[in-house]
């Protein structure tokens, strides 16, 4: 009678253990898609087993054990981070590439060519009041068109810093959560696999906005870094913040220049230096420096602005050198374009065609000696092929040199966009190889890992053969397609 | 002529496309058919090289020879990475059991500079 009532006993026992077997099996199918959930498993213990001494054996349920392995999740955020970059890259080169139209057919370009054509056709008709009026219409086009350009680039740094701004709270946000799982954590909820889940999710939504580093501590709390800045620590949480700030050292070489993005740690550090990735590393590279190449900073004057200076002051230079009447006395003649003289990075967005100008106070006649009647025109002409370096800007023509410009942005968003593609790949390469590599038995996986190792060897020489090959192919083959 | 080298690129970048979709999911097999693919891709670019210098002037032809740079470089990019994550997966596991097996043997794998216990 005991040994039929231990048998029951054993039975019941091991109903019992593959009832949690059952549960953990389900819980494992119900979160199959629940984001950053890692399968777990019910080990099963076996009981002492001895008829002679009463031990009736059985079984026992054991630990759950969780498939998860960190090394897999931080591999993930590795590849996280930099798609984030990528990503931002793209979005913010796409707004700057609408402002830079290299088509012709509309903007700087356009207006540039314009203003060339009617200096050219003046010269044919230096007396011609319309010819005149024409120069003056053109050149308040190409005024207006530096204006609507710098006026774009400025929307595109507000959005930026708008951007930054967000990005901040978002970071802020999720690491508010995951000080609240670390709270939780700490009070007794340290094998809740709901929970954990809810951890690795949240480390993997903010891995995208910056170089996120994430340990465990013995207590099960998580302990996050942003770069080398502590964002949490067990309970304790460190906010970041972002402001716009004139840099001061080494001193500004340009007064009233546009601030910078600076983003600080919770004691008011500057970490801004220490940010290089992520969503937020690209937005702070493209408004920190992307930016400030076409618009200016504290020490760069910007593309735009040096080329709407340049052109402003050698179209005035040979203006006012010209007569505009034979005299005598000689009239000269009058400067077309005026700008703030004050802030060199304000230059394109100030450019404008003094409104008191007319028709008949711009100089046709170059004085000489000899005198040419239409010599300013066509001096200013030859601004659409120069023959001398006064003609030029940094060793260019003035549409050569905004051509540049704008090629340089296409050529970033090329490169972003090819990032962007390759770091999606990279990512769902990432988490194949968490799945693969979650609760993989070591003692198996050593023969394989033997087998990858030739295996990327043999494809790495293949690829470097490749390399060489293709590069042959794109020089030989693009070398004069243009 | 032109027309041969675009339709060998084309062919080729097929040959990327199909290894950079496998090394989504590397495994020793699928490493294997990338080694494969990557070996057909070699020969079939060395076969198509004399007619480069005809393919010269031609738009496409270029066009073609970009994109298979750029997958080229987008399955070293996922090949390096995959790398990394065994080569990684490997230090840890040897960190973990001391390269020793299951039943306590020595696994062929030897480590320098780590003394092994035999018998």
């Amino acid at each position: 009678m005991s040994n039929l009532l231990a048998n029951l006993g054993v039975a019941a026992g091991a109903l019992d253990a593959f009832t949690q077997v059952l549960q953990v099996t389900q819980n494992n199918v119900a979160n199959a898609s629940t984001p950053g959930y890692a399968r777990q498993t019910q080990t099963l213990n076996a009981l002492p087993f001895n008829a002679t001494f009463g031990d009736a054996g059985g079984v026992k349920a054991g630990v759950i054990e969780s498939a998860r392995d960190e090394y897999a999740e931080t591999a993930v955020r590795q590849q996280n981070v930099l798609l984030g970059a990528a990503s931002q890259n793209v979005s913010s080169l796409t707004s700057l590439q609408t402002i830079f139209d290299i088509s012709g057919n509309t903007g700087i370009p356009y207006a540039l060519n314009n203003l060339l054509q009617s200096f050219s056709a003046w010269g044919q008709s230096p007396t011609d009041p319309n010819a005149r009026q024409l120069v003056i219409d053109r050149a308040t086009d190409l005024a207006g068109a530096f204006n609507e350009a710098a006026s774009g680039l400025g929307t595109v740094a507000q959005d930026a810093e708008q951007q930054i701004g967000i990005t901040v709270t978002e970071i802020n946000q999720l690491v508010g959560q995951l000080q609240q799982y670390n709270t939780q954590i700490m009070g007794g909820d340290n094998n809740d696999a709901g929970l954990d889940a809810q951890v690795h999710s949240t480390l993997e939504q903010l891995s995208q906005y910056g170089d996120i580093g994430a340990s465990q501590q013995e207590n099960g709390s998580w302990t996050v870094m942003l770069g080398q800045t502590q964002l949490l620590v067990g309970a304790q949480q460190y906010q970041i913040s972002n402001d716009m700030e004139e840099p001061s050292n080494p001193p500004p070489t340009n007064a009233n220049a546009p601030p910078l993005a600076v983003i600080r740690g919770a004691d008011g550090t500057d970490i801004t230096s220490t940010i290089t990735t992520g969503q937020l590393g690209a937005l702070l590279n493209f408004r920190n420096a992307v930016l400030p190449s076409y618009i200016g900073d504290a020490y760069q004057q910007g593309g735009l602005n040096i080329m709407a200076q340049q052109l402003a002051d050698r179209v005035n230079g040979l203006l006012t050198a010209g007569n505009v009447s034979d005299g005598p006395p000689a009239q000269t003649g009058t400067a077309l374009f005026s700008y703030d003289q004050t802030n060199a990075t304000n230059v394109a967005q100030s450019l404008t065609v003094n409104s008191a100008t007319t028709a008949d106070q711009l100089a046709a006649i170059d004085p000489g000696p000899p005198e040419v009647s239409n010599g300013v025109p066509l001096a200013l002409s030859a601004l659409a092929n120069p023959q001398s370096a006064a003609d030029e800007i940094d060793g260019v023509s003035y549409s050569s040199y905004y051509g540049n410009m704008a090629s340089n942005v296409g050529s970033l968003l090329s490169e972003a966009t090819d990032e962007q593609q390759v770091q999606q790949s990279a990512v769902a390469q990432a988490q194949n190889l968490r799945q693969q590599s979650s609760g993989v038995d070591l003692d198996q996986e050593a023969m394989t890992l033997v087998e990858f190792q030739r295996a990327y060897d043999a494809n790495s020489r293949l690829i470097s053969v490749l390399d060489q090959v293709t590069e042959d192919a794109v020089n030989i083959i693009s070398v004069t397609t243009g | 002529m032109a027309s041969g080298v675009i339709e060998s690129l084309r062919r080729v970048h097929r040959e990327l496309e199909q290894v950079c979709e496998m090394l989504l999911r590397p495994s020793p097999e699928a490493l294997n058919d990338c080694e494969q693919r990557l070996a057909r891709a070699t020969v079939e670019m060395e076969a198509s090289r004399p007619a480069w210098s005809e393919a010269a002037r031609d738009r496409q032809a270029g066009e073609q020879a970009r994109l298979v740079r750029h997958s080229l470089h987008h399955a070293q990019r996922l090949l390096e990475n995959a790398a990394r994550f065994h080569a990684g997966w490997r230090r840890r596991r040897a960190a973990m059991n001391g390269e020793y097996r299951a039943d306590g043997s020595i696994p062929d794998l030897r480590c320098p500079a780590r003394i092994f216990v035999e018998g």
